[in-house]
């Protein structure tokens, strides 16, 4: 009989397959059922979980960055601002804040916050009264109007 | 909090060249406040706020007006509340003396804990004294060293805040700090996966988290 192909074919010799599994069991403990034991029911949820979780990385930054953003908004509104004009006076006057601590410090340090937002509406004030000093740029009609 | 601050008087000084000062390139914004619960306080009752340049042209526009806090029943603030609204007068340097000098000495009684903004490795970060760090990035100082961290964009105490546009200065603030760990972070898993095609990639990477005692947070008085 032919046995030299079983040699090469055989599966057994090789080391026992729960160690392949061993990580998976650590990563699905706390799944429900017999998720928990069986590799072949677990692989199939650990696999999504795992998938998931690496695909995560955006959305998860997009929603904090919302949160920070509704904050900061809020705040600015209190103070009697607008949150886009907020932040482009800040960035006019070379305020390097960024969101992050700006809705920090409107939390816990509500009298700076308050400051910074007085600031804004002062100096856009004064924009708006340095606009009508400068002088009208050129090729441009009008009739003493503006 | 609405009894706290019931005057705000603003100042600014802006000239059609500006170009910053060397000392201190700093929005500096002070206030009082009227609880007599807290008797350590300064006297004066405004809020004031200083934006100082250096200007090359001497053209000063200094306004000042009073309002009110923060009004909390109108929740969207109309265009009409954005336009020009305040006086205009020239007023004289005094004013603004008067409030360096206020800041100073608050700066010099060291009652209050003062708090920081920080930039650190692309981050910024809102210190105090005693705090701890971490940097989930790649920091050399190794174990043990003592660090004066030198991005500093805001500090602030109780009564006062000094903004740097975009930093203030070495003489003004001095931050000291020590490394006190170096560790790597928790597993994180990278799984690739491809359905009905056999493309399976499992990865695991941790990152290097250094952790910072911040030893001390000290201010100068402002020079004029």
């Amino acid at each position: 009989m032919f046995l030299t192909f079983l040699n090469f074919a055989s599966r057994q010799g090789g080391a026992d397959i729960q160690w392949k599994r061993h990580m998976y069991k650590r990563i699905a403990w706390s799944y429900y059922g017999r998720k928990r034991n069986c590799f072949r029911l677990s692989i199939r949820t650990i696999e999504r979980a795992l998938r998931y979780s690496t695909n995560s990385g955006k959305p998860k930054r997009e929603y904090y960055n919302n949160i920070v953003k509704i904050r900061l908004e809020a705040a600015c509104w209190e103070h009697g601002v607008l949150y886009d004009e907020f932040l482009k006076t800040l960035d006019e006057s070379s305020i390097q804040l960024n969101r992050t601590t700006l809705q920090h410090l409107a939390i816990y340090e509500p009298r700076t916050f308050q400051s910074l937002c007085d600031f804004t509406v002062k100096r856009q004030g004064e924009l708006g009264l340095k606009a009508a000093t400068t002088t009208t740029p050129s090729g441009v009609l009008t009739r003493g109007m503006l | 909090m609405a009894n706290v601050w019931h005057g705000i008087r603003l100042l600014a000084r802006i000239s059609l060249n500006c170009t910053k000062k060397d000392n201190i390139n700093g929005l500096v914004r002070q206030f009082g406040h009227l609880s007599t619960a807290q008797p350590f306080m300064p006297t004066y009752c405004a809020r004031s706020m200083l934006l100082k340049h250096i200007a090359s042209q001497n053209a000063f526009i200094q306004s000042s007006y009073f309002t009110s806090t923060a009004n909390n029943n109108s929740p969207m603030p109309s265009e009409s509340s954005l336009d020009t609204t305040s006086d205009y007068t020239v007023v004289e340097k005094k004013n603004e003396g008067e409030i360096i000098q206020n800041i100073n000495t608050a700066v010099e009684n060291k009652d209050s804990r003062l708090f920081a903004v920080v930039h650190i490795c692309g981050k910024q970060y809102k210190i105090t004294t005693e705090d701890i760090i971490m940097i989930k990035l790649w920091f050399d100082p190794t174990i043990g060293d003592k660090i004066r961290l030198e991005k500093v964009l805001m500090v602030g105490g109780k009564d006062y805040t000094l903004v740097g546009r975009p930093i203030l200065s070495r003489d003004s603030v001095k931050i000291e700090a020590t490394v006190v760990e170096k560790t790597l972070s928790h597993y994180r898993v990278k799984y690739k996966y491809r359905k009905r095609k056999r493309v399976r990639r499992f990865k695991l990477s941790r990152n290097i988290h250094t952790m910072l005692v911040i030893n001390s947070i000290e201010v100068n008085p402002i020079k004029c």
